[in-house]
């Protein structure tokens, strides 16, 4: 972009600077909704390492675990019937399994609802240890499909 | 121009910051459960001192960790079989901690365990030194809480 003579030059500046504008609009565009896609994998994790964690004190997968997921869900404004469970047991598994639940979400990547978008499936992974001993009474828990 | 290109620099590195953030945090969940499982096995219906089930602890606790992270634990390493962490995780030190004594952040209330691992979340080949790898160094105080029976 070196100017040469008076007037050469000044249309290039002039498209060359709207281009910048929209590619910086486009990153920055990107770049929220990468952040809210971001934030949301994380809340997934979290909510997958305490289910894990029931899942570990009760020895599968209880009512517990499934009321703090559709808690989490109309708190964080995720849709309850998108999300796909997996466990490794429904349970109850004996002490000292490894057991896992894997929580996968797809993300929509969306501008505004008129326009159409793209999703892009988020999974979070949670390991749990069972805990359980038989026999030991588990005051209003029971165990349920996920 | 360029900073237009400066900015996409600084998003992808934020990316890649936060892909290692979420590993990490991943890591650190399944890392206290472990932990917390082999402290609870090690101390549930029996008479325990801190110091003595040490090395037991230990060994429960690698068990139940690279069985988590699929890797085989030899010595105080744990080696992912796939690639899912960029190289080895250390196990840098267990402790039993009795009451009353020092630990990070302050004083124990309660008896329990102390571990640090450090886990490698990014690698970098730096030209001229060879492979680097960005760890996340991490610890946890696992109080004992034994199960009733």
């Amino acid at each position: 972009m070196k100017l040469k003579g008076r007037y050469s030059g000044m249309l290039s500046d002039v498209v060359s600077t709207y281009g910048v504008m929209f590619l910086i609009m486009l990153v920055l565009v990107g770049a929220m909704m990468a952040m809210g896609m971001i934030n949301q994998w994380s809340m997934l994790h979290a909510e997958a390492a305490y289910i894990a964690s029931t899942m570990a004190k009760f020895g599968g997968y209880t009512d517990v675990a499934a009321s703090s997921l559709s808690s989490f869900c109309s708190e964080t404004g995720m849709d309850e019937s998108k999300i796909t469970k997996q466990v490794s047991a429904r349970g109850p598994v004996m002490r000292g399994t490894v057991m896992w639940v894997r929580l996968s979400y797809p993300f929509e990547f969306k501008i505004c609802p008129s326009l159409p978008g793209f999703t892009v499936p988020i999974s979070a992974k949670a390991y749990g240890v069972s805990n359980y001993l038989s026999g030991t009474p588990i005051a209003g828990s029971v165990y349920v499909n996920p | 121009m360029y900073i237009a290109f400066f900015f996409i620099v600084f998003v992808l590195t934020w990316a890649l910051a936060q892909g290692a953030k979420i590993k990490a945090t991943e890591t650190y969940y399944n890392f206290q459960q472990a932990l917390d499982y082999a402290v609870s096995e090690l101390t549930t219906g029996k008479e325990y001192d801190v110091r003595l089930e040490q090395s037991k602890v230990t060994r429960v606790f690698m068990l139940k960790f690279s069985e988590m992270l699929n890797a085989a634990p030899s010595g105080s390493r744990l080696t992912p079989r796939d690639s899912s962490y960029p190289g080895p995780i250390d196990v840098v030190s267990i402790r039993g901690i009795r009451k009353g004594e020092s630990i990070p952040g302050g004083q124990a209330k309660q008896e329990g365990f102390y571990a640090e691992i450090s886990v490698p979340v990014l690698r970098c080949n730096v030209p001229l030194i060879g492979e680097k790898y960005v760890t996340v160094p991490m610890d946890y105080f696992s109080v004992v809480q034994p199960i009733g029976i």
